[in-house]
């Protein structure tokens, strides 16, 4: 039962290892992601919303809905990026 | 100077609020949350509407109040996004979700709930720490599925792709959209910087319904993902199950113990170090609700470790049968284009 233990927490050892390595990889995408320019494509959306019933803090998540606004980041103040 | 320079450039900083209309679709009026919606459709901003869709025949109701929105939408909209109603989203959620499609090798971006328990009971902690490692699934690969709660899609390839047709007799909005994108061989992105805090209060039945459900939902739409996370969840648990019996043994036996309760100590330790770098990435990314998050992070990083043995629950439960229980509607997947509603 040892042995088959030791053997399996090898296993799982090796694969814990390599999921940190993934979650290395994830934590650089959404570093990568959240320095990325969203750009200003901003074509007529329409946002579907299904309800049931009611939930705990439902009205305030419904209101979050009817705030979004364009990003604000970015300015051309900000930008470095100059044409001739 | 360039003619006209300074009107241009203010013109860029002029950007009003993102050219968008929201609909809100119950099932019917007589719906708890109807004249909740109807106050808060009244009180917006932007153009709001309540649809009303009826019944399912044939799908869930979610998929169903997806489908008759859609149908009704006036030509116009270029880009449909998904949301649910118990996630918040940020100001500029909206902005970030759409702004990729600009990009027409992208079939959808999406992103994932975040949840965050209001209180620290053990299904709320359970739920919130269950939760977080779906979120690493998603990432910059190209293994990534849709999460109908945060998606958005060109309606031109919506309709290409017949998804009102497949939608007609499905259960899953969001595993029938991943699926047809990825016949058309295009990217789904997953958008960290669209997180979306998910206030959550539960009990024990609750968290089983869900767990149970999303799990059941997995194996009908997704086998071998099922089986394969089935398998990997099973032997961590068995190793870990394994260990404690064989270190209680040897102790007992009063034989050293500490090369077992090393190799039993470390895998546990490497899943709370992937705890930890989830939680620093979302904390980046969710910066409104960094001081939340930190305050219980090791829910994230702790209860995490006992998170395999809900999975391993939920992957036995999903073995038996195909009936679902979902907000009160029980339902029979029969397939993933066939589902049969069985309780009004």
């Amino acid at each position: 039962m040892e042995t088959l233990f030791e053997f399996l927490a090898i296993l799982q050892i090796a694969s814990g290892l390599f999921l940190l390595w993934q979650g290395i990889q994830w934590l650089a995408y959404v570093r990568r992601r959240l320095h990325t320019d969203p750009g200003f494509y901003a074509p007529r959306t329409a946002v579907l919303c299904p309800c049931r019933g009611m939930e705990p803090g439902l009205e305030r998540n419904l209101v979050s809905l009817t705030e979004f606004a364009h990003a604000e980041e970015w300015s051309p103040a900000s930008s470095a990026t100059s044409s001739p | 100077m360039e003619p006209g320079l300074e009107r241009n450039l203010v013109s860029l900083t002029e950007f009003a609020h993102q050219n968008f209309e929201l609909f809100f679709i119950l099932a019917s009026e007589n719906d708890p949350a109807y004249s909740l919606v109807k106050r808060v459709a009244a009180s917006s901003r932007v153009k709001a509407h309540v649809v009303i869709a009826g019944k399912p025949a044939s799908s869930s109701e979610k998929v169903n109040n997806l489908r008759v929105a859609i149908e009704q939408l006036p030509p116009d909209f270029e880009v449909l996004v998904f949301v649910d109603s118990d996630g918040r989203p940020g100001k500029t959620w909206l902005h970030h979700i759409v702004a990729p499609l600009a990009d027409s090798r992208i079939g959808a971006t999406t992103t994932m709930r975040w949840f965050i328990p209001n209180n620290n009971s053990l299904p709320n902690v359970l739920l919130a720490a269950w939760n977080a490692s779906v979120v690493t699934m998603l990432g910059g690969h190209e293994r990534n599925f849709c999460w109908g709660g945060g998606t958005a899609i060109r309606r031109a390839l919506f309709e290409e792709m017949g998804m009102l047709d497949v939608w007609q007799n499905s259960f899953s909005d969001d595993y029938s959209l991943s699926i047809a994108i990825e016949r058309t061989r295009r990217q789904i992105v997953f958008l960290p910087e669209c997180l979306t805090p998910s206030y959550v209060q539960t009990d024990f039945p609750s968290l089983l319904e869900f767990t149970n459900r999303q799990i059941k939902i997995t194996r009908i739409y997704r086998p071998k993902m099922w089986a394969t996370a089935f398998a990997t969840h099973f032997l961590f648990c068995f190793t870990l199950l394994l260990g404690l019996t064989v270190a209680l043994d040897l102790t007992v036996e009063s034989r050293p113990s500490s090369q077992v309760i090393t190799l039993f100590v470390l895998p546990l330790l490497l899943s709370a170090f992937r705890g930890a770098l989830r939680v620093i990435g979302v904390t980046e990314a969710l910066p409104s609700a960094r001081s939340e998050i930190m305050a219980q992070s090791w829910i994230y990083i702790v209860v995490t470790l006992l998170v395999p043995f809900l999975y391993l629950l939920n992957f036995f439960a999903s073995l038996f049968g195909r009936r679902i229980t979902w907000r009160g509607i029980q339902y029979e997947i029969i397939s993933p284009d066939q589902t049969r509603v069985l309780t009004p």
